[in-house]
């Protein structure tokens, strides 16, 4: 017997079967008449080279800007809509081909940049050398371990704290956004309690491998880091765009642990010229203070002679008025001294006529009598 | 009080270099040789034995994504 139904009926009847027969699908396809409503609802077609079937969704559901001709590989639920027909509802988009990452990849990179997300006066300097490191990386991948290993080679103090997550995969994404917001939000509660820079790495890996590192959430994370962020994805040939996002970028984990921290090495041979520079200033300057005491001392020494010369010479000129003023001079040259009882005559009224006196010339006295005065 | 970082070492030593350089009396200098000494010693003995330590957050990343 044939099955009969209203249009209503049919619609539930379809939908039923599909529900049991196909839930949910991925469907692989070239995209097509892609466009976006009202900022929020798409609706697009895949093809190939016989069919094509309607899709609808919403932009959240995007792994980023799409555009026709693209490979993806679509999961979502079939259903017939009652009024607007078949289509597929998809929960989930994901890139597909190396020239559809690299048309996604393309797309995203002009939107960013728009945004001026990867504008070079956004970049900050990274701290040198870092005292807190906040590693986003796989915990079990050959890049963890040459990144640690470099590390270690350079420098040490350096606290790392790890946050394991998968670098490739659909959970690769939300994994690496969770992970440097959770280091964005720690509290620095004590010096070295949350990390001054957080590096991002993987190592090499084919395109798709790499995707996670061009998804809009991941990049859109790490160029709003309050953290400083140093970005170390393995591979020669692109650069993604988390890197063109991070303040710093690396070309491998290694190259990332030789940019964040010094050689210890060179950091020694540095030292070493301070501390020969710490002995060559001091030694400078004890001798400056060595030669200006003697200088000191030969300034003093100088002195005390100028002083007892000019002492020397003004007891010199006072000998040789002293010997000036000397009363044997005169006498010496002819002059007498006349007394009379022991005194000095030095006027006519000290004597008197007939008084006896004493004359003293240079060798002898001479006695004498006064014989008359007159007055001058 | 935690300890200092090697920058901030490398800082001090580096002031004190420069006070060295500057127009300082002989006692001053003295003073500031000795603390450079130190300096220098704490140094070095930070890059001859310091040794980077790693942690694990405990955070659970592998969330399925919402």
């Amino acid at each position: 017997m044939v099955p009969s139904f209203s249009v209503s009926e049919f619609v539930a009847v379809i939908n039923q079967t599909l529900e049991l027969a196909f839930n949910s699908v991925n469907i692989n396809g070239e995209l097509a008449n892609f466009h976006v409503s009202k900022g929020k609802w798409v609706y697009f077609d895949l093809k190939d080279d016989e069919a094509s079937v309607k899709f609808f969704g919403t932009v959240y559901s995007l792994p980023g800007p799409l555009k026709d001709g693209m490979v993806v590989r679509v999961f979502g639920t079939p259903r017939l809509h009652p009024r607007y027909g078949f289509s597929v509802n998809f929960i989930s988009v994901s890139l597909t081909g190396e020239g559809s990452l690299k048309k996604a990849a393309d797309l995203l990179e002009a939107k960013l940049a728009r945004e001026g997300l990867f504008d070079a006066d956004r970049k900050r300097p990274l701290p040198y050398p870092p005292n807190c490191v906040g590693l986003v990386t796989s915990g079990e991948s050959a890049g963890l371990n040459d990144f640690l290993k470099i590390l270690n080679n350079r420098w040490g103090g350096i606290k790392i704290m790890l946050a394991d997550v998968q670098v490739q995969g659909e959970s690769a994404p939300p994994q690496i956004v969770e992970a440097v917001e959770s280091f964005n939000g720690m509290i620095d509660l004590l010096q070295g309690g949350r990390p001054d820079v957080i590096v991002v790495t993987r190592g090499g890996g084919s395109a798709e491998d790499l995707a996670a590192f061009n998804n809009e959430r991941v990049i859109r994370a790490i160029a709003a880091s309050r953290i400083p962020t140093l970005v170390a994805i393995g591979h020669e040939i692109d650069t993604s765009l988390a890197e063109m996002a991070a303040d710093k970028r690396a070309s491998t984990p290694s190259n990332a642990a030789e940019i964040l921290v010094p050689d210890r090495r060179e950091a020694l041979k540095t030292l070493e010229d301070r501390a020969g520079l710490l002995d060559e200033l001091t030694g400078r300057r004890l001798f400056d203070a060595h030669k200006g005491l003697s200088l000191a001392r030969d300034r003093l020494t100088d002195l005390v002679i100028v002083r007892l010369k000019s002492i020397a010479a003004s007891l010199s000129s006072r000998q040789s008025l002293l010997t000036a003023l000397d009363p044997a001079l005169p006498i010496k040259r002819g002059y007498a001294i006349v007394r009379a009882n022991g005194r000095v005559v030095r006027r006519g009224r000290d004597t008197a006529k007939g008084a006896i006196v004493s004359i003293e010339v240079s060798d002898a006295d001479i006695g004498a009598q006064v014989k008359s005065i007159y007055a001058k | 009080m935690p300890s200092k970082s090697y920058q901030q070492l490398e800082t001090e030593l580096d002031e004190i270099i420069l006070k060295l350089q500057s127009e300082v009396d002989a006692d001053a200098a003295v003073e500031l040789y000795k603390k450079g000494l130190k300096l220098v010693k704490e140094l070095r003995r930070f890059l001859d034995n310091a040794e980077n330590a790693v942690t694990k957050l405990k955070a659970d990343f592998d969330r399925p994504e919402s």
